[in-house]
């Protein structure tokens, strides 16, 4: 498979932001992911669990260059207590924007149309599960649905257990994760 | 010999005055693994630059134990956190146990001189937990710090006498690591940053102690007030999460500001940038001429491997070089002649640009950094700041214009080329 170069990263990221203005560098974040993850789109980043779900400070890195490059702006909001920034193309990044591999757009088209009624909370949630499945794979631990479920509900006590079987059936259902 | 059980050793500090440890961590220490630390210098060959740039990785991994330290003693020492974290006493003392074991031994797993011998470390196979479908990455020196620290610290680590009763499985201590072969659990994702976050230890401490031995005040900032500052946030529908308290925001700031000015000032430096490169071309032809063919350390994958890649140290190294076991780059250390910065470009080089380049390097050798990034400096401006009164929680770029305002990393791409073959007034144009 090819690794995608860092430059294609950051088209992948102008065409999320484009086709979802305004959405939160959370969300992209989650969205990544899910495009390497599940779509393997070999995008090399490291992404690792942290309190919000999977998270790679390199995604932050290209999101930041952007930023400075002038090709996208960044606004903060608030929700809930919580101050974030929401994300929308400039002038100048959507002249920068340049068409995606056609296989890639198929990719980014499905997972956007899966996530565009979600909330952070739901895609935390959502690639929360999706880590920690892909994690018990490669370690060959027993995966059936009680254990991923149970593990999220350990480690994500705000989320009751019944939404996080709800979230695994969706993803299991979208063939996101295997059984 | 095995240290004292109730006896408390200090060992000096040039930040801290004293770090502590007890019985259990001063037998780590003594281990031949941890004392190869003495011979990993910090900052690799940066004392080509800045001759005080000379200390080890030995001296910071103890400051780390003590930064680490005074970090979770201020955040257990305020009920609100308490409560936030749902601690008991006998969990606090458990968990600092942990965290002071994952900071003691966070680096034992370095290459000689630091990142700049990674270059030689192989590529992660497809069964390794951190691999993805197509990766093309390499191990990393806290791969092989967990690897060190199951072959040959698991014993110490649960079954030292001091701290017996705290039943310590290694497991916990390589999850604060990153260790992805570990389950999850709330503790670790939590604390794992108090290791390798946006406020870690390791960074609050190198900032200050590569500071203070390079005479640069760039890295200075007010350690008890950041120490004073480390907070547990936690909103409505979040768990936990590590943070500056609101009133604190403006140390926070020039953290992130005294980090910028290290990266830009010293680890950035053109010349300390050169020398990784002659670095990562000497540390090859060194593993070829020790028995490594194709130039890359053993994987971490045995303990005969970890015990292999022990041998290798900075010592080594040098000794290397000198035998000319490391090749012209080798020569190339020990006689101080780097590759001379011939031009630098602040934006993306075009592609005839880069033409241009290639043609220079093939004629004359040179050396091409491109973005100077580097990975395990990587730059992380936003800090998260809670205010426990409203229970709000925001990034530092929020809050500080000036951090908001801040651009990303120095970019610059830099040509170098030998100067033996082009010539000391030789003039790259494009």
């Amino acid at each position: 498979m090819q690794i995608m170069s860092s430059q294609y990263n950051k088209n992948i990221i102008l065409n999320i932001i484009e086709q979802y203005p305004g959405l939160g560098k959370t969300a992209v974040m989650k969205i990544l992911y899910m495009l390497q993850q599940v779509k393997n789109i070999n995008l090399n980043y490291d992404f690792t669990i942290y309190t919000y779900g999977p998270y790679s400070a390199e995604v932050v890195e290209d999101i930041d260059d952007l930023i400075e490059d002038s090709l996208i702006d960044s606004c903060a909001y608030e929700y809930n207590n919580y101050v974030g920034y929401n994300l929308n193309l400039t002038t100048m990044g959507k002249t920068k924007l340049s068409k995606l591999a056609t296989k890639d757009e198929a990719k980014i088209k499905d997972v956007l149309s899966f996530v565009e009624d979600k909330h952070a909370k739901d895609l935390e949630l959502l690639s929360t599960i999706i880590f920690i499945e892909n994690q018990y794979a490669k370690n060959q631990w027993t995966k059936e649905q009680d254990d991923i479920v149970g593990k999220v509900a350990e480690i994500k006590p705000h989320f009751n257990r019944e939404k996080i079987s709800m979230a695994y059936t969706t993803l299991l259902e979208k063939k996101y994760i295997k059984t | 010999m095995a240290s004292k059980l109730d006896k408390e050793y200090k060992v000096r500090d040039l930040i801290y005055g004293f770090v502590k440890l007890d019985a259990q961590e001063m037998d780590i220490v003594n281990l031949p693994a941890f004392q190869r630390l003495r011979r990993i210098k910090q900052l690799s060959l940066t004392d080509m630059v800045y001759p005080g740039a000379s200390y080890t990785r030995f001296e910071h991994s103890l400051g780390v134990v003590q930064m680490a330290t005074d970090m979770f003693d201020n955040i257990v020492s305020k009920d609100d956190n308490l409560k936030r974290l749902q601690l008991k006493p006998g969990g606090i003392f458990r968990i600092k146990k942990i965290i002071r074991l994952a900071a003691l031994l966070h680096d034992i797993g370095h290459a000689p001189f630091s990142h700049a011998g990674e270059e030689s470390m192989p590529l992660l196979p497809s069964n390794h937990p951190k691999y993805e479908l197509g990766d093309s990455k390499r191990y990393e020196h806290e791969d092989y710090s967990i690897a060190i620290i199951r072959y040959l610290c698991k014993d110490i680590i649960e079954k030292h006498p001091f701290g017996e009763e705290l039943g310590i499985k290694v497991d916990e201590v390589t999850a604060l690591l990153g260790d992805e072969s570990v389950q999850p659990t709330r503790p670790t994702i939590l604390w794992k940053e108090l290791i390798s976050g946006q406020l870690d230890a390791d960074r609050a401490d190198y900032l200050l102690r590569d500071s203070l031995h390079i005479g640069v005040n760039y890295g200075i900032y007010d350690r008890n007030r950041f120490i004073n500052c480390v907070t547990i946030g936690k909103l409505k529908d979040s768990d936990c999460f590590l943070a500056i308290e609101d009133g604190g925001w403006h140390v926070a700031e020039s953290l992130v500001i005294a980090r910028y000015q290290m990266y830009s000032q010293v680890y950035f430096h053109p010349v300390r940038r050169i020398f990784d490169y002659h670095l990562s071309q000497a540390t090859k032809e060194v593993l070829k001429s020790l028995k490594y063919g194709d130039g890359l350390f053993p994987e971490p994958t045995s303990q005969q491997n970890v015990l292999e890649y022990l041998e290798i140290d900075d010592c080594k190294m040098y000794s290397a070089f000198k035998d000319s076991n490391g090749g012209n780059h080798g020569r190339i250390i020990m006689q101080r002649e780097p590759y001379k910065l011939k031009k630098s470009w602040d934006e993306e080089l075009t592609d005839a640009d880069r033409i241009n380049v290639n043609s220079a390097i093939g004629q004359y050798e040179g050396y091409l950094d491109e973005g100077a990034i580097t990975k395990w400096y990587k730059f992380d401006k936003d800090i998260i700041i809670f205010n426990k009164e409203t229970q709000r929680s925001y990034p530092l770029s929020y809050k500080s214009k000036l951090i908001k305002a801040m651009s990303g990393l120095p970019k610059e791409t830099r040509l170098y080329l030998n100067t033996e073959k082009c010539g000391a007034d030789y003039e790259f144009a494009i």
